[in-house]
């Protein structure tokens, strides 16, 4: 195997990722020279450094994506909890509030409104209708209206 | 298994260990320059399978020579038992590094290589030995085709040999 035949088969068996200690052409050219073997290991040898000395990219790109990735989760997992805690806040005061009577209510808000005949006039509907006045510390002021309307 | 020929002017066992021990540092320098992490071990394993072949070692050879060829053949051994171990990625991992003053020095010395390819060449070795890219796959991210890729990638590995080259090469 003359040298040019023996670069072109060792560079064979790089492309296509075996061993050429292992190939059976150039074993036995590489046991019948030493300088040749410890040549084909130095290569071998800068080829793993070609491929450990630089982060693969996928891991590069992601990296810093991960850094921000853990960064935004913590933020996430700051500004959330308050939100949820405050949320649930709400939806407890929402639940005692709402069960409390109708009459807590926002001025001008009808709070009851009836229609019923009027038996003093048989044409004649009476409507009544309860709106909240003015509401200021637990202190409301109702009004009602009353009318009459002619079927 | 067939016995070992005998030679007629074999030598007596304490000839033989003084010859294994005249011999044997170049050997270990020879297999660490083959790989760094196992030399010791794979030396021991030579000598010892030296020893029990000793009844078939001409004295009229040369005693150095013979011994190289017998480390270099337990070192192919040993890759081939690698190799055979299941790995994750290609054997190119497995391979130690030969004798350097540090392995920063070798570091440095690829990446001084590395540097000074061209920009094809840079981009098609780390693609095809970092990333594991097929020489089909750059062809057709490069546009090129696929012997122009091999040549690339053939010029740069000779190229990363010849930068910062061995310290005794030939």
């Amino acid at each position: 195997m003359t040298p040019a035949e023996f670069e072109v088969r060792l560079m064979q068996c790089l492309d296509e990722r075996r061993d050429p200690f292992l190939d059976a052409e150039l074993a036995p050219h590489l046991a019948d020279d030493a300088e040749v073997a410890v040549r084909v290991a130095d290569l071998l040898a800068r080829l793993v450094v070609v491929t450990q000395n630089a982060a693969p990219r996928r891991e590069a790109a992601s990296l810093p994506a991960a850094r921000h990735g853990c960064w935004r989760s913590r933020a996430l997992r700051c500004v959330s909890l308050p939100l949820l805690a405050a949320a649930l806040l709400v939806a407890v005061v929402l639940a005692v509030w709402g069960s409390r009577p109708t009459e807590h209510e926002a001025p001008g808000r009808v709070l009851r409104a009836s229609l019923s005949t009027d038996f003093e006039r048989p044409l004649a509907a009476t409507i009544t209708v309860r709106t909240v006045l003015a509401r200021e510390r637990g202190l409301q002021f109702q009004t009602f209206d009353k009318r009459v309307v002619r079927r | 298994m067939p016995a070992s020929p005998v030679s007629q002017n074999a030598l007596d066992d304490a000839a033989f260990a003084e010859l294994l021990q005249r011999h044997r540092a170049r050997v270990l320098h020879f297999l660490q320059r083959l790989c760094v992490g196992e030399a010791e071990d794979l030396l021991q394993e030579t000598l010892a399978k030296v020893w029990r072949l000793r009844a078939s070692f001409d004295p009229a050879r040369n005693g150095e020579a013979w011994l190289l060829q017998a480390a270099f053949r337990t070192f192919c051994d040993h890759r081939a038992r690698t190799a055979r171990r299941p790995v994750a990625g290609p054997f190119v991992e497995h391979v130690e590094a030969p004798v350097r003053a540090s392995a920063i020095e070798l570091r440095d010395e690829v990446v001084a290589a590395l540097q000074a390819l061209t920009p094809i060449q840079r981009d098609l070795l780390l693609a095809f030995h970092r990333d594991g890219a097929s020489v089909e796959e750059l062809a057709a991210r490069h546009r090129l085709p696929v012997n122009t890729v091999k040549s690339h990638l053939h010029r740069a590995r000779t190229r990363l040999q010849e930068r910062g080259g061995r310290d005794d090469a030939r």
